[in-house]
């Protein structure tokens, strides 16, 4: 029983995760509640599911078409909307609102290419199983774990092992200093952007192939992202790594107790339960 | 002439609507998404009142009010602690919140199978069955509304929450209790939007959670952003614009499916054009 809920805490937490570490990744250096991240991860989910499902190409091909498509959307989100928009000024709550637009704009294109209903990737690939002994899962959530961990891993490499990390936690501890030292933030900024496409990618196909696709799924999983890099402190990767894990598990003991479909109210009763009393996160220290 | 009545109807309750978040948002500066809920709140209110509990239209406004205003106070205190950007996500939790709860509390709300038959409006003898009358009754609200609106806005009140939405820290500094202001507009831009959901209950005479998602809220927000932050005519210019539109779209004669879906995204990009373009709204007096 416990096992269980810990096996499942880690399939939901990992959903969360990849989309928490994306989250704090283009908030530490385009500090904006930026809603279209959910239009990114959704956009995973649906180009996979064209390229496969639709164009016929070939599983793996699909898939990592579809991580550079992501890629390539955030690129272009952040090159050809944001950055010009902050370059004027724009203030965060401006950038939040113009990315709630685009996120608008992008959910009805994907109703209109692909309609209301529900889609589904992996009805074929979920068969495949990975036994753990007391339990055995879809290929698909061991996948998505697995993934949590490397992005973590790598994520944490870079931004603390390489001159490129170095430079993208320069522009987060300030973006003013770093400019006038001659460091160029935009293109550390598109970088970023790119990596976050990246990680989006990933995640959305996993969610694809794991419990399908609804046009509306990116901001129900941007929501839950965010909460997650919220709870376990902006201040660094781990507390969007843990703060995702601590939801998931909190979310699914909150289940156990009430029933399925409270899972949300749960969700945003924590955050803003965490938000009031402890508004630094889980990892940072008062004052921070 | 019954279909322009029943635009005018809409284009009354959705006026009432934007006049209250307007008060909330380009008074105050307090960038709620949460209108919705309230709207929501008062609706059931009616819906509840005047088929379960057998109360008159009028009393059940009262009761909406009631309702409305306790559970805004207790909001607004949570919210009270934040700004700007974090303010305008906490605001959206809590509409998810209230989404969950009027969608899974069956027993009151009967869940997403709503509730039917919901009356007119009466005074003594004399009920709003037709439509004109309706509309009038709707049209004398929304003056007082907007006479209210304009009231306050000139009041010492409204000159002190104008002034702490420019500057919270200088005006605590000469000796508001901005905490107080921004809690006292919050319970009663919440209270008055119940107003308007208790027209929308009688009117449409059948409600249901999907009316009052965060996505409404949203929407009520467009409304105010394009006819412009902090004016009571905005309020009114938003409100006609983004009614008319979906009649426009459907006089070209689309499919009803493309047009629903190309209203959305004309919604989304007027949202990202003016945060580009005009970030304080067409009549606009506050930039965020």
């Amino acid at each position: 029983m416990l096992l269980h809920l810990l096996l499942n805490t880690l399939i939901v937490g990992a959903g969360y995760g990849l989309m928490a570490m994306a989250f704090r990744l283009m908030y530490s250096v385009s500090p904006f509640f930026n809603m279209t991240l959910g239009a990114v991860a959704a956009l995973g989910a649906y180009a996979s599911y064209g390229l496969i499902s639709l164009c016929g190409l070939p599983m793996w091909f699909g898939v990592i078409g579809a991580i550079a498509i992501c890629a390539l959307f955030s690129y272009f989100l952040e090159a050809g909307i944001y950055t010009p928009m902050r370059n004027h000024g724009a203030s965060s709550m401006v950038l939040m609102v113009a990315s709630l637009g685009v996120y608008t704009i992008f959910e009805s294109v994907i109703l209109l290419v692909f309609g209301p209903q529900y889609q589904n990737l992996g009805s074929i690939h979920s068969a495949v199983t990975v036994h753990l002994g007391f339990a055995s899962i879809p290929l698909v959530q061991a996948l998505t774990i697995v993934a949590f961990f490397v992005c973590f891993g790598f994520l944490n490499y870079l931004l603390h092992h390489t001159f490129i990390g170095l430079k993208i936690r320069a522009v987060n501890d300030s973006a003013s200093l770093a400019n006038t030292i001659g460091m160029k933030n935009n293109q550390i900024i598109l970088l970023v952007s790119v990596l976050t496409g990246i990680v989006l990618g990933v995640d959305g196909v996993l969610i694809g192939y794991d419990t399908g696709m609804t046009p509306t799924m990116g901001f129900n999983l941007l929501f839950k992202g965010m909460i997650g890099a919220i709870i376990g402190g902006l201040a660094n990767l781990r507390g969007a790594f843990f703060g995702a894990l601590f939801l998931a598990l909190a979310e699914n003991i909150g289940v156990l107790i009430f029933a399925s479909e409270w899972r949300d109210l749960i969700a945003f009763v924590i955050f803003i339960t965490f938000l009031s009393l402890r508004p630094q996160g889980i990892f940072q220290k008062k004052g921070n | 002439m019954e279909y322009l009545i029943n635009l005018a109807i809409l284009f009354g309750i959705y006026s009432m609507l934007a006049l209250s978040l307007n008060m909330l948002i380009g008074m105050g500066g307090l960038v709620s998404l949460a209108q919705a809920a309230f709207y929501g709140i008062g609706a059931y209110a009616t819906a509840i009142g005047m088929t379960s509990l057998g109360f008159g239209f009028f009393t059940t406004i009262i009761l909406g009010i009631i309702i409305n205003a306790v559970i805004a106070f207790v909001v607004g205190k949570i919210l009270a602690r934040f700004q700007g950007d974090y303010y305008a996500i906490v605001s959206a939790g809590l509409s998810i919140i209230v989404f969950s709860i009027l969608q899974n509390w069956k027993s009151v709300t009967h869940g997403p199978l709503g509730i039917f038959g919901i009356g007119k409006p009466e005074i003594g003898s004399y009920a709003f069955y037709s439509n004109t009358a309706f509309l009038g009754l709707v049209a004398v609200f929304t003056v007082a509304l907007y006479v209210l609106y304009q009231w306050i806005n000139k009041s010492s009140f409204g000159r002190v929450l104008k002034a702490l939405r420019e500057d919270e820290k200088l005006t605590q500094s000469m000796g508001y209790k901005t905490k107080h202001y921004k809690s006292v507009i919050f319970v009663l831009s919440a209270a008055l939007s119940g107003i308007a959901g208790a027209f929308f209950a009688s009117y449409i005479a059948f409600i249901d959670p999907s009316s009052f998602q965060l996505k409404e809220g949203i929407f009520l927000f467009t409304i105010i952003i394009v006819g412009g932050l902090s004016s009571a005519l905005g309020s009114i210019v938003g409100a006609l614009i983004l009614i008319s539109l979906p009649e426009v779209l459907r006089f070209i004669g689309l499919p009803y499916e493309t047009a629903a879906q190309l209203q959305q995204m004309i919604y989304g990009a007027m949202l990202l054009l003016m945060m580009i373009f005009k970030p304080q709204g067409l009549f606009g007096k506050y930039r965020m």
